[in-house]
């Protein structure tokens, strides 16, 4: 593999409040209405969003090991569940898999049910910690859980960004395979729903967040190619950086054209840009110049947020983008013409084949990926 | 690629404010290994702990006022801030215990800290953004919790992404602050030392816990040769793997970590025999030495015997996701000493294994390649490869 190689993604797992499975979720997102710009409160997040995900059978019973499923949190039960729907979906033979293959998870809080057990334990009787509890309490559980599963012996990591986790995983994954030498890498991202009120008495409103998991097949072009295995899209990573209104954002503009024009790609032929992350009105200004800065022409513009928020939300996002390059169907009502000079245009119709996908983190922090049928 | 090489290094532990201090002590066998004093407890399992620390109001964290004095002094030997673009400079961060401590002290025993959140505690992301603010940096950032590998895998991913030409320079950091949590947590795993610990002795006890934080600047070669700045050393080879074993038990064969190692010699092309030191994970459990010596053995062949070997957390005690970047700080500063320090208390070394040890006043000797270990829960191994720098 060479530095330059292209990359691809070659399988899918989900397990959301979406769908739990891949057929379930394009359905469900493509039907539902979604807000287009959504500034968030905590009393966004009542009761009445909250999505737990209870049930992983009869799939769990298949992959995970009895013994170790009895130790295993939900969070790590439900990973190994997404990761292996995910290999099956790329057609892996998890009996000849290739022991360098890479895990990247990302999570941004990590096992906060596990916390909350040890410090009822620490406040209770310190001297009587669960061993079992304390090992689970670590953000790489999860991604050491599935390691023993698979009986892989790759990089095994875990990361975690705020509402950029799942999109900083997949930037970590990259380089494992660039640089490492690894063949495959299952990068993914869960959270399950927490309520902090429990934790946190001083709370007035807890903060829910959804359960979900993601997971993707990453894989360089040549691989895929010599075991046969269909491409969903090919993913190029693009620069990132945090943003502020003026000059940052033209800046930042050159460094994507320069970055395409180094790997052959011009924006002309750019068919969607996927956007999602954008909360608030500086978001929405600072979107608003970098897609005038880009596009001299008009594009179409897809605008997604999840309504079932969780850090790893970045997952869904992907999930939805390769569902819409696959399907070729969009979720209208969120679908704009994007112009600069604000004039009524109109696109011709064409398959969309290459999407940008832009993710505007709520500090500004923006993280891009071309995507190529 | 370019290559890559350490334009600043800073470190804040139980044993030293700096760098140079840390040089001094690893030179005279200092350490602080002591009852614990941070918290109120019944065991007697001492700890390295860092007396008085200053805690910033704004984000009133232990850990993240460890990270800044390290960070500090990372940056103001780099310069890199003056003389690089705000764009093109990453940050790396690992880290787990992130702000467990005050989560204990607000939430168990219910003490009113100013500035404190729930969420902001559990989120490591959270302690990066503050950092990158803090070096008004606007390159990628990223963190990592991988348990006690945590700083080593944040050293590994700032290392390719300098190689890939995504930034001319990468902040790369850690720490972890002394908390109840894996206080208590580690003792009922039962593999704590009621006394300083030995690691590699033949009658260790187990480990000691510790806190601290160490900062590296990693930067293209090209760069810091055009600025001027001055380079510590080469970061030649990185190496990841996976036990595939045991949730805390390390695979007792060292096949996970013997891959590790081997990965970063391979991508270092560097033959077994050119690795002169090793900075030890040595955490001075039976399980943990006796599994890092066989895989450290099965690596280096008879070329073993050649090899000094010294363990920091003697010195340091465990200092959990920053305990790789720490080890490395040390074996950075052999370069410059040119002296290797002793595991401490390491009077009786396992016969069993080849490596050898340096006496217990340490030794002169400068090493052109040093190897750091850092493994971690769920059998995580990281191994990092560095080259003294020589002027071209």
């Amino acid at each position: 593999m060479t530095n330059s190689e292209p990359l691809v993604i070659t399988g899918m797992g989900i397990i959301s409040s979406q769908g739990s499975d891949k057929e379930s979720f394009s359905i469900n997102c493509l039907r539902e209405k979604k807000p287009t710009i959504c500034s968030r409160t905590v009393e966004f997040f009542d009761k009445k969003y909250q999505q737990k995900i209870y049930d992983l059978s009869p799939f769990e019973e298949r992959v995970i090991p009895p013994r170790m499923k009895r130790r295993m949190s939900q969070m790590s039960r439900m990973v190994a569940v997404c990761a292996l729907s995910c290999l099956e979906d790329a057609h892996i033979d998890r009996e000849n898999l290739d022991e360098n293959m890479g895990i990247v998870i990302g999570t941004g809080l990590g096992e906060h049910h596990a916390l909350k057990g040890l410090l009822s334990q620490v406040k209770s009787n310190p001297s009587f910690i669960s061993p079992t509890l304390f090992h689970n309490s670590v953000h790489n559980a999860p991604a050491s859980y599935l390691g023993m599963i698979l009986g892989i012996k790759g990089p095994t990591l875990t990361v975690s960004q705020q509402d950029h986790t799942f999109e900083n995983a997949l930037a970590t994954a990259c380089p494992l395979i660039t640089n490492n030498g690894s063949a495959l890498v299952l990068v993914g991202a869960c959270d399950v729903f927490f309520d902090f009120g429990v934790i946190d008495k001083t709370k007035k409103k807890a903060a829910v967040f959804s359960s979900g998991s993601y997971f993707f097949l990453l894989e360089s072009e040549s691989n895929a190619r010599k075991r046969n295995a269909k491409s969903r899209t090919h993913i190029t990573l693009l620069p990132s950086r945090k943003l502020s209104k003026g000059e940052t954002v033209s800046h930042y503009a050159s460094e994507i054209v320069s970055f395409l024009e180094l790997k052959s790609q011009k924006l002309s032929s750019i068919d969607l840009v996927f956007l999602v992350g954008i909360s608030n009105a500086i978001n929405q200004g600072i979107i608003v110049e970098l897609l005038s800065h880009l596009f001299s022409t008009p594009v179409y513009v897809q605008l997604y947020t999840s309504l079932h928020s969780n850090p790893s939300q970045g997952g869904e996002y992907l999930a939805l983008a390769l569902v819409l390059l696959e399907k070729q169907r969009f979720i209208c009502e969120n679908l704009r013409i994007f112009h600069k000079d604000f004039r009524n245009c109109s696109i011709p119709k064409r398959e969309t084949k290459k999407i940008l996908f832009i993710s505007l983190s709520e500090k500004c922090l923006s993280r891009a990926f071309l995507m190529e049928k | 690629m370019p290559q890559v090489v350490v334009t600043g290094l800073g470190t804040y532990s139980s044993i030293a404010d700096d760098y140079e201090s840390l040089k001094k002590a690893l030179q005279s066998g200092h350490h602080k290994i002591k009852p614990v004093t941070l918290f109120e407890t019944n065991s007697v399992h001492p700890a390295g702990e860092i007396n008085k620390v200053e805690i910033c109001s704004r984000f009133p964290y232990r850990t993240h006022a460890l990270s800044l004095k390290a960070l500090e002094e990372a940056l103001e030997r780099s310069k890199c801030l003056e003389h690089i673009a705000p764009h093109r400079i990453g940050l790396c961060f690992g880290s787990c215990t992130l702000g467990m401590l005050e989560m204990e002290e607000t939430l168990v025993y219910e003490k009113k800290i100013s500035g404190f959140s729930s969420y902001d505690a559990l989120e490591v992301g959270e302690f990066t953004e503050q950092l990158a603010a803090h070096c008004k940096i606007k390159g990628p950032i990223f963190s990592f919790s991988t348990a006690c590998s945590s700083s080593s895998n944040a050293i590994c991913h700032a290392f390719f992404l300098v190689k890939n030409s995504i930034c001319d320079a990468i902040i790369v950091g850690s720490a972890d602050s002394l908390c109840r949590l894996t206080y208590h947590g580690f003792q009922s795993l039962k593999v704590m030392s009621e006394l300083p610990c030995q690691p590699f002795d033949l009658n260790r006890t187990g480990m000691n816990l510790g806190e601290g934080a160490g900062f590296l600047v990693l930067e293209s070669w090209e760069n810091a040769q055009k600025r001027g700045a001055k380079m510590y050393a080469e970061l030649i080879g990185v190496g990841m793997s996976a036990d595939a074993y045991h949730m805390t038990t390390p695979d007792p064969n060292g096949e996970g970590a013997y891959l590790a190692m081997k990965k970063a010699l391979d991508f270092a092309e560097i033959s077994h025999e050119e690795i002169e030191y090793i900075s030890a994970h040595g955490t001075a459990t039976q399980q943990n030495d006796r599994a890092e010596s066989i895989a450290i053995d099965r690596l280096l062949k008879n070329h073993s015997k050649n090899v000094f070997l010294t363990a920091t957390k003697s010195y340091l005690g465990h200092t959990l996701g920053s305990s790789g970047i720490l080890a490395a700080i040390c074996a950075l500063s052999s370069f410059s000493t040119k002296f290797i320090p002793p595991t401490l208390r390491l009077r009786k070394p396992d016969p069993l294994f080849q490596i050898k040890h340096p006496p217990l006043e340490g030794v002169s000797f400068s090493p052109e390649v040093v190897l750091i270990n850092a493994f971690a829960f769920g059998g995580n191994n990281t191994s990092l490869i560095f080259r003294k720098y020589h002027d071209k």
